[in-house]
């Protein structure tokens, strides 16, 4: 069966809401600082002021995987991480329907789905976090 | 007589999810999967980006052969179960095998329904549930000028697309007062339709086809309000009905469909059904043939994981409707109920349509908790709202929040509650 890895771990309490990390993620994935286009996203709470994060985390029994028809994600056995294939992708949204994470997402700007791939082992939002809340971690 | 501790029939959602949840539980009890399908194990989901040429048949299977061998799985292609004998164990096929299981997962799917319409059997027509019927409605989309196609529901819909694509003049026939009934509401129905009209396809509602006949080469189908329509091409897309053919006789209760419980058991000891031939419990009640792919994929799973365990931790939470359709560049996305049954109080609608500019959102809520929610063009996270609608989460605290920006307020939540 999969392996369980590869998923980026947040520690909600070193995290200062800077949003490095999403501007970091949309720079690397689609040469932007428009942060709708990061795959992390740090969220605030307004009434309790506490962040929250949405972010894919590469599940070892992926919703997403088992909701697409046409074959494009697929779990790397190796890696663990969830990987999206444009080719096969038919932008039906029924991945979106498998996560409960909100860890796949549309994006109407791109005109697909867009996911965290943890930038092959050394993803751009944990090296831009200068508080250490993102790491690679086993989940 | 061959034997299996698993025995899977079907080869589609539901039966790779099974497939995946008992191998997570017992890595090496013998797993068999008998298919009717010659080929790799597709989606029928895909069939209508195959009759638009967007995809090749050999490009979207599912998985291949090397899945099954890694998971210690025995695939066994075209081959159709034919009966079924609880007191025995017994699976008989079509080519004469016999195979004794211990624990049986029928995921036999569905099939298109032929509605009574006169005339009809008589003549060839064309429907889009397996691979070959895709292949045959595509080929057939390159020599015809003008089709019409019975029903108006999701399948018929994206058909319509192709062929509307591919040059055709294409009549629509519907005998609901609105296409898509299964995943639109009336407002959004209705600027669906919209859309397909501005294409130059005709939709006729409210009208039921009387006759069907074949005349110098071309079909002649007389609808109860005295119109013909002669067209070049017919499919018939009046929804499906779930495989059971080979169960009569075995005591399997089937009803609708397979009668399952929230385990996936039929009415028979050691055995389990589960996707478009099962008939599950309802989330909000009553007995259930979902037919669609998030239900068959997490009642596969349900179903596998209480195959191996046999103790009932693995529960399905009950049907609710789960759709996304994407047409002529629009996306609709709905997430359980998109009406309020009639009979029933107490909904909270909240519609906001811009007609011009193509947008549209509908939130129902009943006791301040999400029943259901559906939009064009505003796309939101559909497995959180799924969720909310699941964990019958209460949205008063939040309710302004959620109106206003569901898809914000939504993965606040989700990540509240996953924490």
């Amino acid at each position: 069966m999969h392996k369980g890895v590869g998923a980026i771990h947040y520690q909600r309490e070193r995290c200062q809401g800077c949003l490095s990390c999403m501007v970091a993620c949309a720079q690397q994935k689609s040469a932007t600082n428009d942060i709708t286009q990061s795959r992390i996203r740090i969220l605030m709470d307004e009434v309790s002021g506490a962040f929250e994060v949405v972010l894919c985390l590469q599940c070892s029994d992926p919703g997403c995987v088992g909701t697409c028809p046409s074959g494009a994600l697929t779990k790397n056995g190796e890696t663990g991480v969830i990987e999206w294939d444009d080719r096969r992708c038919v932008g039906c949204l029924l991945c979106t329907v498998g996560c409960a994470y909100a860890g796949i997402v549309y994006e109407a700007e791109v005109g697909h789905v867009i996911k965290c791939d943890i930038c092959a082992g050394r993803p751009a939002c944990s090296a831009a976090c200068a508080h250490n809340a993102l790491a690679l971690g086993t989940v | 007589m061959q034997e299996s501790k698993y025995l899977v029939v079907g080869s589609s959602h539901a039966a790779l999810q099974a497939i995946i949840a008992i191998r997570k539980r017992d890595v090496d009890g013998s797993l068999t999967v008998l298919t009717r399908e010659p080929r790799l194990p597709y989606s029928p989901t895909i069939l209508p980006y195959i009759v638009s040429s967007q995809k090749q048949p050999d490009d979207i299977s599912l998985c291949d052969e090397a899945h099954f061998a890694r998971n210690n799985v025995t695939l066994v292609r075209g081959t159709t179960v034919t009966a079924v004998q609880p007191d025995t164990k017994i699976v008989r096929t079509g080519s004469g095998d016999e195979w004794r299981y211990d624990r049986l997962l029928l995921a036999t799917g569905a099939s298109p329904a032929t509605p009574p319409i006169p005339g009809l059997r008589e003549v060839p027509f064309h429907v889009l549930r397996t691979m070959n019927d895709a292949i045959e409605l595509r080929d057939a989309l390159r020599h015809a000028a003008s089709a019409v196609v019975i029903g108006g529901g999701l399948c018929a819909m994206h058909a319509v697309e192709s062929m509307a694509k591919a040059g055709i003049t294409v009549t629509v026939v519907e005998i609901c007062d609105r296409i898509l009934r299964e995943c639109a509401s009336p407002r959004a129905g209705e600027m669906i339709a919209r859309s397909f009209m501005a294409e130059g396809i005709e939709i006729r509602t409210n009208r039921s086809p009387v006759a069907v006949a074949r005349e110098a080469g071309k079909y002649v189908v007389t609808l109860n309000d005295g119109a013909t329509i002669v067209a070049d091409l017919l499919m018939v897309a009046a929804g499906v009905k779930p495989v059971t053919d080979y169960l009569v006789g075995s005591g399997v209760k089937v009803n609708r469909g397979i009668v399952v419980d929230e385990l996936m058991r039929t009415s028979e000891p050691g055995i389990w059904a589960a996707g478009d031939v099962a008939e599950t419990p309802g989330f909000w009640g009553g007995g259930v043939v979902n037919g669609i792919l998030p239900g068959a994929a997490a009642q596969g799973r349900t179903a596998g994981a209480n195959m191996a365990d046999g103790n009932g931790t693995e529960r399905y939470a009950g049907a609710i409707p789960l759709n996304t359709y994407h047409f002529f560049g629009h996306h609709l996305i709905s997430v359980g109920i998109n009406q309020p049954p009639s009979e029933v109080a107490g909904f909270e609608i909240h519609e906001d349509a811009d007609d011009d500019g193509y947008i549209y959102r509908q939130i129902m809520l009943q006791e301040g908790r999400l029943v259901g929610i559906s939009t064009i063009d505003d796309v939101f996270d559909a497995g959180i709202m799924k969720h909310i609608i699941l964990g019958r989460i209460d949205l008063s605290p939040v309710k302004a929040a959620f109106l206003a920006r569901p898809r914000e307020a939504g993965r606040l939540l989700m990540s509240q509650m996953w924490r």
